[in-house]
């Protein structure tokens, strides 16, 4: 299953050097959801690694196992052979392993200096004298470009970027050995970023390691001695500086991991040709015809990201990729009014063609915008209520008489909904806890079918559901296109966007990487545009056709 | 299940009971003991008072212990919505002690009932959108906004009246929390019908209307709640408002008692509202829970006052017990909590 490519680090050959860090048969597991399998991985002193893989592959636990967030399901780690269980960060860090997270952990009442030092005071005594501390954090500022002035002063001050540069620096002045980037130069300037792999490169001399987790193709290239291809919770490849070219790495990720079962999802013949780019047109089966609307962006998501142009087109399952982060939540936030726009505006376009700007979420959903979101048990569901209570809360107002509910056409309503649904559930009235995730976000997608939306506006509804589910919502989402409703889907797994789809926005630094249409948007284009790989024209365009 | 739809049931929450239909559905026997508890436990206690003290048997004995409840009650209201929506009411006291003083010196001011009536309606809702807004604007905790703005009430009487809360009280309200007392010719003291009327109002309300329902909501989760476009800041006035005009219900009857008026006169009823609510199993963090189970609760925390006194135990030594009993069932309801997160 492994299947390393590596031919051996260069300085070696003859005289190998044991590693400094084994990873041995780690299996990791969230509950059902296996995050690593079979993973085996070393690391040699002074050696920098690069780390790469889609969402989900598995980076994140890999670096939370080695920094001591959490222990791993089974399998043993090792340090220069010796064998550790980190119970806590600071049983890694005594072993000298220091991680830089992606979000900047910064403490915004502390000053620039305590945050520098933050954790490697005692409670009670100094770590090291004030004076020492000082000069070694300017050093590490003069380097990275920061005003030395900015030591004494409040945090709050500081831009991303500079609390990014911050959280490098406190890692530096630790005692590490082993230092996890887990993408966390990505809001670095080029000449910060260059002048931090200087310093890396220079301190790796002296055997000190680097893990290098991140997502740009170029950095990967220029910086690292080698880099491993995580895919679906394993190992994949090993390539060495000269062999890791975009290419090479694009296909070690693309490499299907288990393809079987996806495969009774083939018979699900989705996009028929006539249906999507013909609103308002024939008729369709099972839903209710809906007045047909368009939704068209025309955005920036951040101050100083591309602006782009996407149109929501009724008939239609957009599909919505790119990378955690890169803004394609960003993007569906927007879309229903939860976010504004960091410039440019998003407008309703009605079947007269009149517009009504979209400025908040709640007249997105009188205008018939719903949103399902993304993590069910956060904002989604109200755990301990009913399934009548959850499916219908967004809707309760239509089955009352003087403020009283009518309680059979509210439970004849949810009853419907259930079996429009699927929903395995015994008793409506049983709280929605009891039900299983898969039915929970049935549920979750029929207090917004209770709605009679327009547009449909999900975020990843499917992480974590299984296959049988899966294929009763492609088939849901394609009536729904067919009866003119607008589905715009965010998903993290590419084959799901491929199968139901009539396009896909990949995103990708806050904008729009590409728009993919039909017969563009298989699986490789889709992972190549999210890692920046190829702009197909037209993207920033957007669906102006 | 199908069949169900024509039962009238309501929709109920995790915790309430559904003895009505329950037999039919399968998730009735999981209920049922738990809630059989709450609601039994007020009687079995009845008895165990008796036997300590037989002379809660009789008709007056029986009464004082109603009126006292109805009293409670009334109060806990407000305390039971603000619980449900994760979060509490420590105002409820200062406006006991507002209503309490205002209905005395009013009337000796030669006001009619109506109109202070009137009066307090208006106060509730300057209390509960004062509350709810600062609760809900500014991210402050439920529990500072409503201890300041019961500070704020507590000191605007005192300064209003310079301290002289003393007054008049009219008859009527003396003789509906008398437990001689009768009403439309019943033996039955109006403090306890109204009690009676409020709780169905509050029953209905909590399960079938939106309102009600988005109270629940707001509680069991507020993150999810906007997005289904349950509005926070309505609901939390809302909720307020209601647990200030219950204050002031309580506030005016607590005056038949002593004929007399006193700014804190609430004072025990911050730590018995919140005693009733806990004991009848709602829970602190929100959206779980409901007043048929707090009225199960304040019969239990007026009972086991009452077995206190007849004990002998001094008022501080009550309040260790009250106490240790609230510490013992929250221990005991957070177990619940953590089967129903387990996700």
């Amino acid at each position: 299953m492994t299947t390393t490519t590596t031919e051996t680090a260069e300085p070696a050959q003859g005289e190998m050097p044991s590693p400094m860090l084994t990873m041995h048969d780690i299996h990791h597991a969230y509950g059902k959801t296996v995050a690593l399998h079979d993973l085996s991985f070393e690391m040699l002193p002074g050696e920098i690694r690069g780390l790469i893989g889609e969402n989900g592959s598995g980076k994140s636990t890999l670096v939370k196992l080695l920094s001591g967030v959490m222990p791993a399901s089974s399998g043993t780690i090792a340090v220069d052979g010796r064998r550790v269980v980190f119970r806590s960060p600071r049983a890694a860090q005594r072993a000298g392993i220091v991680t830089v997270f992606q979000e900047t952990l910064i403490s915004a009442e502390s000053s620039v200096r305590d945050n520098v030092f933050l954790g490697q005071d005692g409670i009670a005594r100094r770590g090291a004298s004030r004076s020492a501390e000082r000069e070694r954090a300017l050093e590490y500022f003069e380097k990275f470009g920061l005003e030395t002035s900015v030591l004494d002063g409040s945090v709050v001050h500081l831009s991303l970027a500079q609390r990014q540069v911050l959280t490098i620096i406190r890692a530096l002045t630790r005692q590490w050995r082993l230092l996890i980037l887990d993408e966390s130069t990505s809001a670095l300037d080029l000449q910060t970023r260059d002048a931090l792999f200087d310093v890396l490169r220079e301190q790796t001399r002296s055997g000190r390691s680097v893990l290098f987790v991140s997502h740009r193709m170029d950095e990967l290239q220029s910086f690292v001695d080698r880099a491993t291809v995580l895919r679906s919770g394993a190992m994949v490849g090993t390539l060495e500086q000269a062999a890791a070219t975009p290419d090479a790495l694009l296909r070690l990720m693309s490499q299907r991991a288990s393809k079987e079962s996806l495969e009774n999802l083939d018979e699900l013949s989705h996009k028929p040709d006539a249906g999507a780019s013909v609103p308002g047109g024939e008729e369709a089966a099972g839903e209710r015809r809906v007045e047909s609307v368009r939704i068209r962006a025309d955005v920036s998501l951040r101050e100083n990201s591309r602006r782009f142009l996407i149109e929501v087109r009724a008939g239609e399952v957009l599909g919505v990729a790119g990378l955690e982060g890169h803004g394609g939540a960003a993007f569906l936030e927007t879309l229903v009014g939860l976010r504004p726009p960091a410039s440019g505006e998003v407008v309703c376009v009605k079947p007269d063609l009149s517009t009504k700007p979209v400025r908040s979420y709640g007249r997105a959903v009188k205008d018939g915008t719903v949103y399902v979101p993304g993590n069910r048990q956060v904002e989604g569901l109200f755990a301990p209520l009913s399934v009548v209570d959850n499916m219908l809360m967004a809707t309760m107002g239509e089955d009352t008489t003087l403020g009283c509910f009518r309680m059979r056409r509210l439970l004849a309503r949810t009853q419907s909904l259930v079996e429009r649904l699927d929903v395995e559930v015994a008793d409506i009235r049983a709280p929605v806890d009891r039900l299983s995730g898969g039915n929970q976000q049935k549920v979750l997608v029929g207090r917004w079918l209770a709605a009679q939306p327009r547009v449909l506006v999900m975020n990843d509804p499917l992480r974590g559901v299984d296959i049988g589910t899966k294929r009763q919502f492609y088939q849901l989402l394609r009536r729904l296109a067919d009866s003119d409703v607008a589905v715009v889907l965010l998903s993290t797994e590419i084959e799901e966007l491929v199968q139901v789809c009539d396009r896909v926005a990949v995103f990708r630094d806050q904008s729009v990487q590409a728009l993919l249409d039909r017969h563009q948007m298989g699986y490789d284009e889709i992972l190549e545009a999210m890692f920046g790989q190829n702009v197909v024209a037209g993207a920033a365009q957007g669906g102006a056709s | 299940m199908t069949q169900n739809l024509t039962t009238a049931a309501s929709v109920s929450d995790a915790t309430t009971d559904r003895d009505n239909d329950a037999g039919k559905n399968s998730g009735w026997r999981r209920w049922w003991q738990p809630t059989l508890a709450v609601y039994t436990a007020p009687v079995i206690l009845f008895v165990v008072v008796g036997i300590k003290l037989p002379s809660i048997f009789s008709k007056s004995g029986l009464l004082s212990v109603l009126v006292l409840a109805a009293v409670l009650g009334i109060a806990c209201i407000g305390q039971t919505l603000a619980i449900l929506i994760g979060g509490i009411d420590l105002s409820i006291p200062a406006t006991i002690g507002l209503a309490n003083v205002l209905v005395a010196t009013l009337t000796l001011n030669h006001w009619s009932f109506p109109s202070i009536c009137l009066v307090l309606f208006g106060l509730s809702i300057v209390i509960g959108v004062v509350n709810g807004v600062l609760s809900s604007l500014f991210n402050l905790h439920p529990l500072v906004v409503t201890l300041g703005t019961g500070s704020i009430i507590t000191g605007g009487i005192l300064e209003h009246t310079h301290g002289n809360t003393g007054g008049v009280v009219p008859h009527f309200i003396v003789d509906a929390v008398s437990p001689v007392g009768r009403s439309f010719g019943l033996p039955i003291p109006a403090s306890v019908l109204i009690w009676l009327v409020l709780a169905v109002l509050v029953l209905l309300i909590e399960r079938r209307t939106t309102i009600g329902r988005r109270i629940f909501a707001l509680g069991a989760n507020p993150t999810a709640a906007p997005l289904s476009l349950v509005n926070p800041v309505v609901t939390r006035i809302v909720v307020y408002t209601v647990g200030a005009i219950s204050a002031c219900i309580s506030g005016v009857l607590l005056a038949g008692f002593s004929g007399g008026a006193s700014a804190d006169i609430g004072q025990p009823y911050l730590f018995s509202t919140i005693t009733a609510v806990v004991v009848g199993g709602t829970a602190l963090i929100g959206g779980r829970g409901g007043y048929g189970r707090t009225i199960a609760g304040a019969f239990i925390t007026i009972e086991v006052q009452t077995l206190l006194i007849g004990l002998k135990v001094g008022v501080s030594m009550q309040q260790v017990f009250l106490g240790l009993i609230i510490l013992a069932l929250v221990a005991t309801y957070g177990r619940e909590r953590s089967v129903a997160q387990r996700i």
